[in-house]
Formats: structure tokens, C-alpha cells, sequence
């Protein structure tokens, strides 16, 4: 089984808009990927005029939330750097036992990569200073108002992209189970491997045998 | 079902076809045909278990969707054929004869075409050729699994679709109609037929397209694409009903970050603070129903609104009856004032200096009680000054302006809130309260001097003797409240009469009586409890004056800042507060009342 990938457009977003963001995002790959029956519910964005999907399953939202609390965190002590959040969907196979994995193998069928820059709050664009200025005048409202136009443009663009992607790649989708996917959310988490992987996810694609593509 | 031409498609595939068909066009409906949304629709099965109570047509394509009865009824009738195309146009009608371009018609702002080809004819592109050939060999393994990827294919367009529906333009659109319950010149229709009538060359440059990935079946391809208008200007012209950037009061009356609160807790006099503040409700709510002591027949809340300003005796009553409402809410007067109630605009302490320019609220009539009060200032001698309390300035918790708030109405509800705060803390922590209350206010409980007031409003040192004289009995008063609940109303006339004095002295004076209202104003209940019969008070006019001044000044300066959706949250806060009030309220009923009649005497 191949393992398809999606990198998704990188989106430029301010802290506070991460949540909001991610969970538009990353609803709207479950509800994609989530063929068992659902309810769908719909969903306002806080910052954007976006309404986006979810499947209706307590569980899923709590579980997303919490990955997204998560990464939140992790963002507050490395601003301003582009990171990824990758979702990523598996089989799980009790196999023959190998050097170094368990008795149940993941077999990856699909992962999503969301790319996300988060920038200062203060100042858009990439600021280093970590003094920056308060801006309070309308000019700084006007061009906030901008940045939130464009980034709710991209976040239309890549929920496309999702849809896009979802419909044209589907054949090395399982047979549709009666509940939602095997599946994990992988945030950066640790800062002294590669990209903010964690070595955790760097094992397990070692063993499932499909490299990020990074 | 209906199909005739498809007949080679097994029955299962056509099945899946017709009912891709039905789906479809059941979700589109669904979000653009008025009064068929699912956005307000809360299925009564709960979402954990989604196939309970589900629908036949629901477990199609694992997608529960509401009932459409409208689109579906009898959509297996008039479909003729799988092989005719069903396309839904989406019309905006526009009652208004001025944007009306295509006589009567309407414009059309979105064309879903839903299409199932086969590839029998030509057997042209390799797909065909080769389900031909694995038909030809009759593999019914093949067969079924190419069923099955149809079948998910489907599955997953459909999700797609559902997802697009709103992301179109055309859903704001859809939600601005459905949710605004004025009349509007615009309404959204929709047509389906089985032709695809072309577009003009103008209507065709004006829209963008787009088309889902097809999917194959065993002899064709199920295809769905759409061409909507990428801009409705007509958008512009409705109100703005969309969520506007919404930005989480922290520091809102009831929120437990806020200082205000973290007062309130603080204070060791949980039952106590009410005392003064049943006096003014009582008081209050005598003049409403009593025998036409005093005053001018007030008008209920309701009825002074319009005419509120003009008279500065009104307006003063309206905030009286604000701050009497936790009581009306229990006795027979409730009703009069519910509504009143739900208006309370805002925080009236909210910390955040942008709240305090305003002068007025905007748009909003039901907030006009509350800029009402404005006028009384003159009534009371100190009343000018009164908002601009020199100290408060620079404490953050409270901002001049909120200085002034406190007696008023908002007041009153940040005191019911505190009432109900202290109803769930009431048994256990008193004591907790009262050691972190000496923490901020040292000087209180030890009687020697006052350093701060315990709501950090002020520095008491811009006090004066009296003041400070009144602060300390305030102080007693709350303390024998702590021990004796009884005896409270002895202390409310004691401590109406500071109250009185200090209106007229000084603003520092006028906002201490203010801070005593708000810290007596939640034990109201408790004093009525205790006195059925209640000392009828005989000061407490001048101390209303002094609040409704004050809450004037503060309500229309904390105005301005407020948006839309904080007012709404606040109402919200508010609405609870009042429902756990009544709850409470009902068994002191009797009680209440009989303390009512006696307070008619007020000047």
C-alpha cells in the first residue's frame, strides 16, 4: 500500500489564530477521511468568514483540541519559525517482529502536512525583534484587517487543495471501517531533532517504511 | 431506479447513481433553499451515536442529513433517467424592481450540474475500454470492487460538496436571509431541471467554475461541478450579521479574572453587603408600587424608556428599579422588569479604559435605561464630579468610570452575580474570604485606619474624615452582618445615612457609598430572610441619587466600546444570573414584600 502525501499550502498566521486555523484545517481532512456514517456539523471560524465541517464526534474535536493545545505550547516557546503539523492516517498490522518494532506495524496510507508559519502578533511580516512596536493606530487595524483578508483567502485555497486532494486521491484508501480511521496528529515537539519532529515520529516512519517528505 | 439508459450498469451501481443523485441535491437544498438549513437543527440523537436514529437515505453515503421533504419527495418520480443531467440553478430574487436584470426571473448565482455519462457509445477513453473488459469476463469480484470504489468515491464527493456548499458565496448569503427576521427585498429560489439552459455571455464571464474530480463508475463517470457568481454585492447592503472578530472578555463582571470579583470574594462579609441594597430595593420597589408616596408615579421600566431623559426624578427610579430587580424578581413585580433585566448593557466594571468614552449606547434601545440615569446628576450636589474620581485613575481594576458604575444598575448585577458567587462559596469559605480580604484591606478589619477600600477602588487617603468615619461603620456594619443577619437593617439606615452625606460632599464620598452599595447589595436576601419586618429607612434617597448619578456617568462612558457581540454575551451572563435570582427568590417572597411596603415613604 502507497502512502500518498499532501503538503499544504503554508499559511502566515498570527498565535491567536492557530486554533481557529488548525481546526478548520484539520476537520476538514477527518471529515474527509472519516467514511464511516457522520452527522456533519457545521462550524463558524472565530477570526474568518469561514464555515467549515466537522463530523459530528465529540472524541474527534477533543482530540483535535488537545493536539492543538499542545501545539499552541510549543509555538509560545518558538515563535516565529514556519512548523508542521502533520496528520497522518495508518493500518495497523500485527506482522513478523522486526529488529526494532513492535508486534503491530503502522502502515501509513496517507498523511497530511499542514504548514504553518506563526509570526509576532505585533508586526506581521518576519519581525525578529522581540520588541515590537504596539501598534494601536488605524493604519496597523487597516493592515491587520489586510492580513486576516489574505489569510482567510489561503485558508480557502488549501481547504480547496484538501478537496482537491481527497477526491482525486482515493484509491489506496482502506475499505471504509464503521468507525473513523487509525490515525495521529504529529506536532513539533521537541526542539533538538530535525524540524521539531520528535524521534518519536521519526521511528515510527522508519517503520512504516515511508519518509516524510521534508 | 429510474433509469433506463443505464440499464448496464448493475443494479447495485445504479442504485448508487440514483442515489448519488438524491444526495446531492439534498445537500445543496439543504443550504440554500430558506427554512431547510441544519445549522439551527439539533437532531435528537446524540452525535456519539450517529446510526441512532437515523434515516434510510442517512446511510447513504454514511452522510445523516436532515430531511429535505421539499427537494426529496418525489424525486424518484421525476427522474426519468440516470442519463439526464439534473441541474439546480440557485435564483436571487430581488423583490426591489431597481437590480432585477432578467425580468422577474432573477439572477442566477450558482448552477450545480450533476451528470452521470456512460462510456458505451464511444468505448473511447481507457477506463471504458477496460471495464468493458473486465465486464467481459464477467468478473463479479472485480465488479464488486470497482463498486466499492465507486461507492467511496461517492462517498467522499459528497463530503466534498457538502464542505464547498459553504464555502460559496452564495451561504452567506443563504444564512444572512434565513437568520434576519426583518423583511427583505432579496430571497433565494432555486430551479431544477434536467437541461442545461447556457448561460448569457455576460452572466457566463461573470462566474468562476468549478468541478469536482469525477468518478469512475463500471460504464461511466459521475461528475458534479458548479459555476457560481464569485461576488454577490448584494452582501454589501444587509446588515453585518456575520461574527465579527470576537475577542474573549477577560475581564468582564463575571468573569474570575477579574478583579472586581476577586473582591467581592474577598470580602468577609458575604451575607452582609446585601443589607444595604435590599434597603434600596425595597426602597425602590416601593416607589414603583407603593401608594403613591412620594414621587411621581414611576413608570415601570418599560414605560419610562421613552421618555426617560427628560425627567431627572425618572431616570433615577429607573435605576432604582435596576437595583431592585433581584427582589421584584421574587415578588409579584417580576414580570414588569424582566426584560428590564436583560438589558444591562455591559461589565459595568470592566477594567478596560476603552469602555469609558462613550456617551450613549449605541443602536441598541433596550440600553437606553441605562444611559438614563445621566441626567439625575443634578439632583445630587456632588454629582459632577462624581465620575471622575481622582483615584481611581490610575487602579486598574477599576477605571473612573467604573468608579461610577457601581452603584448603578450594573451594579446591581455585578452584586447579583457576587450573590451568587457567594451562594456557592457562602458555606465554606467565609472564612478563606475573610483572610483574603484582610489582605487587601488591612486596615478594615483591624479599625485603625483605611489604607485602601476593599475594592482597591481608591486610595482612601483622597478621603475625608467623614468618609472615612462612614467607611469604618460601612465596615462594622458588614462585620456584625458576618455574626448577627438580623440585626442588618439597623446597620443599612446607619450606613444609608453615610451614604446620604457623603453625596453631597465629595465625589470620593459619593463613590464610597457606591462601594458599600455594591459590597451590600448581594446580601439583600439574607436581610430580608431575617426581617419580615423590616426598619423602613429613611435616608436611602440621597444614596440612590448618588448611585443612579454615578451609574449615569459610568454606563454611558462604558458604552461606546461595546460591540454588537459583547452585548450579547453580557445579556447572556445576565439572563443566568437572573434565572439562578428567581430560583432563589421564590421562597423569600413573602418575606421581600412585606419589606417592600414599608420603604413607600421615601421623599
Amino acid at each position: 500500500m502507497n502512502c500518498e502525501t499532501c503538503q499544504l499550502k503554508e499559511l502566515e498566521l498570527e498565535p491567536r489564530e492557530i486554533k481557529d486555523v488548525l481546526r478548520c484545517i484539520l476537520h476538514t481532512i477527518f471529515f474527509h477521511r472519516t467514511l464511516s456514517l457522520v452527522r456533519p456539523k457545521d462550524v463558524d471560524c472565530d477570526f474568518f468568514e469561514i464555515t467549515y465541517v466537522q463530523c459530528g464526534l465529540p472524541e474527534l474535536e477533543k482530540e483535535v483540541d488537545e493536539k492543538i493545545d499542545q501545539f499552541v505550547a510549543w509555538i509560545e516557546k518558538h515563535p516565529n519559525r514556519s512548523s508542521q503539523v502533520c496528520l497522518s492516517f495508518f493500518d495497523e498490522k500485527s506482522k513478523h517482529p522486526s529488529w526494532f518494532s513492535n508486534k503491530t506495524e503502522r502502515i501509513y496510507w496517507e498523511q497530511w502536512f499542514i504548514n504553518l508559519h506563526v509570526i509576532s502578533p505585533k508586526r506581521h511580516g518576519k519581525s525578529h525583534s522581540s520588541k515590537a512596536l504596539t501598534n494601536i493606530g488605524g493604519q496597523a487595524l487597516e493592515e491587520s484587517s489586510s492580513r486576516r483578508a489574505a489569510l482567510e483567502s489561503s485558508i480557502h485555497e488549501v481547504l480547496f487543495q484538501i478537496i482537491n486532494f481527497a477526491n482525486e486521491k482515493k484509491d489506496h484508501i482502506p475499505a471504509i471501517p464503521d468507525r473513523i480511521f487509525n490515525h495521529e496528529i504529529s506536532i513539533p515537539s521537541s526542539p533538538d531533532s530535525m524540524f521539531g519532529w520528535n524521534t518519536d515520529v521519526l521511528r515510527r516512519v522508519l517503520n512504516s517504511g515511508h519518509p516524510y517528505s521534508l | 431506479m429510474a433509469s433506463t439508459a443505464a440499464a448496464a450498469e448493475p443494479p447495485m451501481e445504479e442504485q448508487v447513481i440514483t442515489e448519488f443523485f438524491a444526495k446531492s441535491l439534498h445537500i445543496i437544498l439543504e443550504s440554500r433553499s430558506p427554512y431547510e438549513s441544519s445549522r439551527n437543527f439539533t437532531r435528537p440523537s446524540p452525535p456519539s451515536s450517529p446510526l441512532s436514529g437515523s434515516q434510510p437515505r442517512d446511510r447513504w453515503f454514511n452522510l445523516a442529513l436532515r430531511d429535505c421533504p421539499a427537494a426529496l419527495e418525489n424525486f424518484d418520480l421525476w427522474r426519468q433517467s440516470n442519463l439526464e443531467p439534473l441541474v439546480i440553478d440557485i435564483v436571487l430574487l430581488c423583490r426591489d424592481s431597481t437590480s432585477n436584470s432578467s425580468a422577474g426571473s432573477g439572477n442566477i448565482i450558482e448552477r450545480w450540474v450533476i451528470q452521470y455519462e456512460t462510456h458505451r457509445s464511444g468505448g473511447g477513453n481507457g477506463n471504458g475500454s477496460k471495464n468493458n473488459g473486465r465486464k467481459s469476463r464477467n468478473s463479479s469480484a472485480e465488479d464488486h470492487s470497482l463498486y466499492r470504489t465507486t461507492y467511496q468515491g461517492s462517498t467522499i464527493l459528497l463530503r466534498s460538496l457538502h464542505l464547498v456548499v459553504r464555502l460559496l458565496p452564495a451561504y452567506s448569503l443563504f444564512r444572512e436571509l434565513n437568520s434576519s427576521g426583518r423583511i427583505c427585498p432579496l430571497s433565494l429560489s432555486h430551479k431544477i431541471s434536467s437541461f442545461v439552459e447556457p448561460f448569457t455571455r455576460a452572466e457566463d464571464a461573470e462566474m468562476k467554475h468549478y468541478a469536482f474530480a469525477p468518478i469512475e463508475t463500471l460504464f461511466g463517470r459521475l461528475s458534479l461541478s458548479v459555476s457560481y457568481v464569485p461576488v454577490l454585492e448584494v452582501m454589501a447592503a444587509s446588515e453585518p450579521t456575520s461574527p465579527m472578530p470576537t475577542e474573549i472578555i477577560k475581564d468582564y463582571v463575571g468573569s474570575p479574572t477579574t478583579d472586581f470579583l476577586k473582591k467581592f470574594n474577598s470580602l468577609p462579609s458575604v451575607g452582609i453587603a446585601p443589607a444595604c441594597a435590599a434597603m434600596t430595593r425595597r426602597h425602590s420597589w416601593s416607589i414603583e408600587h407603593g401608594a403613591g408616596a412620594s414621587m411621581s408615579p414611576s413608570p415601570s421600566p418599560t414605560n419610562s424608556e421613552p421618555r426617560g431623559s427628560p425627567h431627572p426624578n425618572i431616570p433615577l427610579r429607573v435605576s432604582l428599579k435596576t437595583c431592585s430587580h433581584p427582589q421584584n424578581a421574587s415578588s409579584s413585580g417580576q414580570k414588569k422588569y424582566t426584560p428590564f433585566e436583560e438589558c444591562y448593557p455591559s461589565p459595568p466594571l470592566s477594567p478596560s479604559p476603552s469602555h469609558s468614552p462613550s456617551t450613549s449606547y449605541p443602536r441598541n434601545p433596550l440600553f437606553r435605561y441605562e444611559s438614563a440615569p445621566v441626567i439625575i446628576p443634578k439632583s445630587g450636589g456632588g454629582g459632577s464630579g462624581l465620575p471622575l474620581s481622582p483615584c481611581s485613575k490610575g487602579k486598574h481594576q477599576f477605571s473612573p468610570h467604573n468608579d461610577n458604575l457601581a452603584p448603578s444598575p450594573d451594579d446591581n448585577s455585578n452584586a447579583r452575580k457576587d450573590l451568587v458567587r457567594f451562594g456557592e462559596l457562602e458555606k465554606d469559605k467565609t472564612l478563606q474570604k475573610v483572610l483574603s480580604y484582610s489582605k487587601y484591606d488591612l486596615g478594615y478589619f483591624h479599625g485603625l485606619k483605611l489604607s485602601r477600600t476593599s475594592s482597591k477602588l481608591f486610595i482612601m487617603d483622597e478621603l475625608d474624615e467623614q468618609e472615612l468615619a462612614f467607611a469604618r461603620e460601612d465596615r462594622d456594619t458588614i462585620i456584625d452582618q458576618l455574626n448577627r443577619v438580623d440585626i442588618t437593617d439597623r446597620g443599612e439606615q446607619r450606613m444609608n445615612q453615610d451614604a446620604g452625606g457623603s453625596s453631597t460632599r465629595s465625589p470620593a464620598a459619593a463613590i464610597g457609598a457606591l462601594v458599600r452599595l455594591l459590597k451590600t447589595a448581594p446580601s439583600l436576601r439574607e436581610g430580608l430572610q431575617s426581617d419580615a419586618a423590616p426598619v423602613v429607612p429613611q435616608e436611602p434617597s440621597s444614596v440612590q441619587k448618588v448611585v443612579t448619578e454615578e451609574h449615569g456617568n459610568t454606563t454611558s462612558s462604558s458604552a461606546k466600546a461595546r460591540t454588537a457581540a459583547d452585548a450579547l454575551e453580557e445579556l447572556k451572563k445576565y439572563r443566568e444570573i437572573k434565572e439562578s435570582l428567581l430560583n432563589r427568590g421564590k421562597s423569600q417572597l413573602g418575606d421581600t414584600e412585606l419589606g417592600e411596603t414599608h420603604t413607600d415613604g421615601e421623599p
